[in-house]
């Protein structure tokens, strides 16, 4: 009881150990503090590319997806693809072209540009073919959007799963056998 | 420093006694009670905040968009929705595809078949390591006996995701999941529906 009514002020030991609980809670809170503001910081990032990613997405996959491709061909830092899909309404085939490039760390899709930001590169594009090894002419074909989000590397696939039997394809379209 | 000059009896001489212990503890005390709350708060709506970016990402939710696809045009949809909607099976979840330990279960495809190989193949590209194709409402609570809605609760992370995506009530008959998670410990998951003849 005599410790507890201490005339003197602080021991020394009593200073340290309530300095260091101090301390200790600070510090937690300021690391948590820094933390979320760079949990938010790179959210807001986050949240402008994913916009981006669904237009892509909604310009790409659209036709890629959903339309039989009749050929691919290589053009200048990129690719021209033509799609057919038949209208029962008309009673035609509708043919469309897509031409996919990048210039100068811009992607272009026909004349739609998805422009090159402080933090996004786009640095590619490729068409991977699939093969599967027991039937050599059984192949699916993903359109891979590549890109650097700051310091780390993103790519966007879109599969084609349709019908590739009579599809033409460039010689330098990379095959990767599963 | 505080220690000497307290013991000179204060810098401006007001200084006579200092703290008491009992000030001190009291002191220490009552900012650990406001800080920790605080802390633990925080740290939580943090955590929170990071497993809610995993869920449903775009490119998750595309690819599994593409998985739905090919299972309309290479499958038939409406065997998975019999088998939920059969009342004596108790069934709400089916799994159809899963690696653990390199190990692959495909129950969608069982023999070899080339629709198997591109199925596994479509998987592996995508980063897939589950799917499951459940009911669209009570997928953990209506038959909670049933041996893979055990399982399932075991994995605390998937259930967590479950009972996210179950806060959505609409109640339709004809509608279905197919849940997905992918290697990169990301969650996504489409409806479904039963198609008719």
């Amino acid at each position: 009881m005599n410790q507890l009514k201490n005339t003197k002020g602080f021991t020394i030991v009593e200073l340290c150990v309530s300095i260091a609980i101090t301390a200790v809670i600070s510090i937690m809170i300021i690391s948590l503090t820094i933390n979320m503001n760079l949990t938010l910081a790179q959210n807001i990032k986050y949240k402008q590319f994913n916009e981006e990613k669904i237009i892509l997405y909604k310009e790409l996959a659209t036709n890629f997806s959903t339309h039989n491709i009749t050929k691919i061909e290589q053009i200048e830092n990129g690719f021209s693809i033509n799609y057919s899909k038949y209208s029962l309404y008309e009673n035609i085939d509708i043919v469309k072209t897509n031409n996919i490039y990048i210039d100068n760390g811009n992607l272009f899709i026909d004349n739609q540009k998805f422009n090159k930001t402080n933090y996004i590169e786009y640095t590619g594009i490729k068409i991977k073919k699939i093969v599967i090894p027991s039937n050599h002419n059984n192949f699916y074909l993903i359109l891979s959007i590549e890109g650097k989000q700051d310091t780390n590397s993103f790519s966007l696939d879109i599969y084609y799963l349709n019908d590739t039997t009579n599809l033409v394809l460039p010689s330098n379209i990379e095959v990767g056998e599963i | 420093m505080v220690w000497i000059i307290t013991q000179q009896q204060g810098m401006f001489g007001l200084m006579n006694k200092g703290f008491t212990l009992i000030e001190t503890v009291i002191c220490v005390v009552t900012i650990t009670i406001i800080a920790v709350p605080l802390y633990v708060l925080t740290r939580n709506v943090l955590n929170a905040y990071n497993t809610r970016n995993s869920y449903d990402t775009v490119e998750n939710l595309y690819d599994l968009n593409s998985v739905k696809v090919f299972l309309y045009k290479n499958y038939d949809v409406n065997i998975l929705c019999d088998l939920i909607d059969d009342n004596s099976a108790k069934n709400t979840i089916i799994p159809l595809y899963q690696i653990s330990n390199t190990k692959v279960t495909n129950n969608i495809y069982k023999n070899f078949s080339e629709d198997k190989e591109i199925f596994e193949s479509l998987m592996r590209s995508m980063g897939i390591e589950l799917l499951l194709f459940t009911s669209y409402n009570d997928i953990l609570d209506k038959y909670p006996e049933n041996d893979i809605v055990k399982k399932t609760k075991e994995d605390k992370e998937l259930e967590n995701y479950i009972k996210y995506i179950s806060k959505d009530y609409t109640k339709n008959q004809y509608m279905y999941r197919l849940i997905a998670r992918f290697n990169n410990g990301n969650y996504s998951s489409i409806n479904m529906y039963r198609l008719k003849y």
